[in-house]
């Protein structure tokens, strides 16, 4: 009787512990999964906050190249800028521009520098919006005159 | 029974601080990276508020057939820019330039020269800072 109050005690006691083990797993799984996401954003944050750019074209003389229309877009963030088709993404008045008919003249432009976008498209005279999506959502809009 | 339970809690208890101690660990540096990334923005814009120019002379020199252009440009705001990141835009299209200082301080004038230009009549002149801010002018080709 004493033996089986006894052995009672100990089951209870290892089961008790074995479902706080698998709680306290649990949980502590969850935490470092929350605190690697909440890693990963602050990341994002940070480098959504540093990335900028502007069009610093004249609005009333787009030069051209060929076919081509030239956009010069300066880097105003602090950060390098991948400039890439990947990266970058060029609407003409709402309308998506394919990859195959935009490139830009550098790769990548640092703080400050400035890279010439070439766009493809046969526009009519009047106005027309530009707008540069970049990394991480970043946009600028730039309105101008053919 | 009693110990069990107690134990039990105990193990939460260690445990709970074990995955607070790991959660403050990786939320640290992501409220540290969110604040860098505020405070360099807020920078950046002040600078940009702080920073304007004005084009005060233009001049055209005959260089062969063709001209020089001779643009004096005036520090107006409060930053100092690096002449090295400005951009020429002639009737949109930008220049190459060459400059008569690295920096151009607060109240102070900067010499920019555009070389070997062709064509005659009215141009628009386009001047852009590293910052973004800008100012135009006209000028008509005198040589």
């Amino acid at each position: 009787m004493g033996f089986s109050l006894t052995g009672s005690h100990v089951i209870f006691f290892i089961a008790a512990m074995i479902a706080a083990g698998i709680v306290s797993g649990v949980f502590v799984a969850v935490s470092v999964d929350v605190s690697n996401s909440l890693s990963d954003r602050g990341d994002r944050v940070s480098q959504q906050l540093n990335t900028d750019f502007e069009i610093i074209n004249d609005p009333n003389n787009i030069p051209t190249s060929g076919s081509d229309y030239i956009f010069y877009m300066k880097n105003l963030g602090g950060e390098k800028l991948i400039t890439s088709n990947e990266t970058f993404q060029v609407f003409i008045d709402g309308d998506i521009i394919a990859f195959a008919d935009y490139n830009f003249s550098d790769s990548s432009i640092q703080p400050s520098e400035y890279t010439s976008l070439y766009v493809e498209d046969s526009l009519a005279a009047g106005d027309h919006t530009l707008r540069v999506v970049g990394p991480m959502a970043v946009e600028d809009e730039f309105t101008f005159e053919i | 029974m009693g110990f069990s339970i107690a134990g039990a809690f105990a193990v939460i208890g260690v445990t709970l601080f074990i995955a607070l101690d790991v959660f403050l660990a990786g939320m640290m540096p992501a409220v540290s990276d969110v604040n860098y990334g505020f405070h360099e923005m807020k920078d950046r814009a002040v600078f940009q508020k702080q920073t304007n120019i004005s084009i005060t002379s233009i001049s055209t020199v005959a260089n062969d057939s063709n001209y020089d252009l001779k643009i004096n440009v005036s520090n107006e705001g409060s930053t100092t820019l690096k002449t090295i990141d400005f951009n020429i835009l002639i009737n949109g299209t930008n220049y190459l330039f060459n400059r008569s200082k690295q920096f151009l301080y607060p109240e102070k004038f900067v010499n920019f020269t555009v070389p070997s230009l062709s064509g005659t009549g009215n141009r628009i002149l386009k001047i852009i800072t590293p910052v973004g801010v800008s100012d135009y002018e006209n000028y008509t080709i005198s040589v």
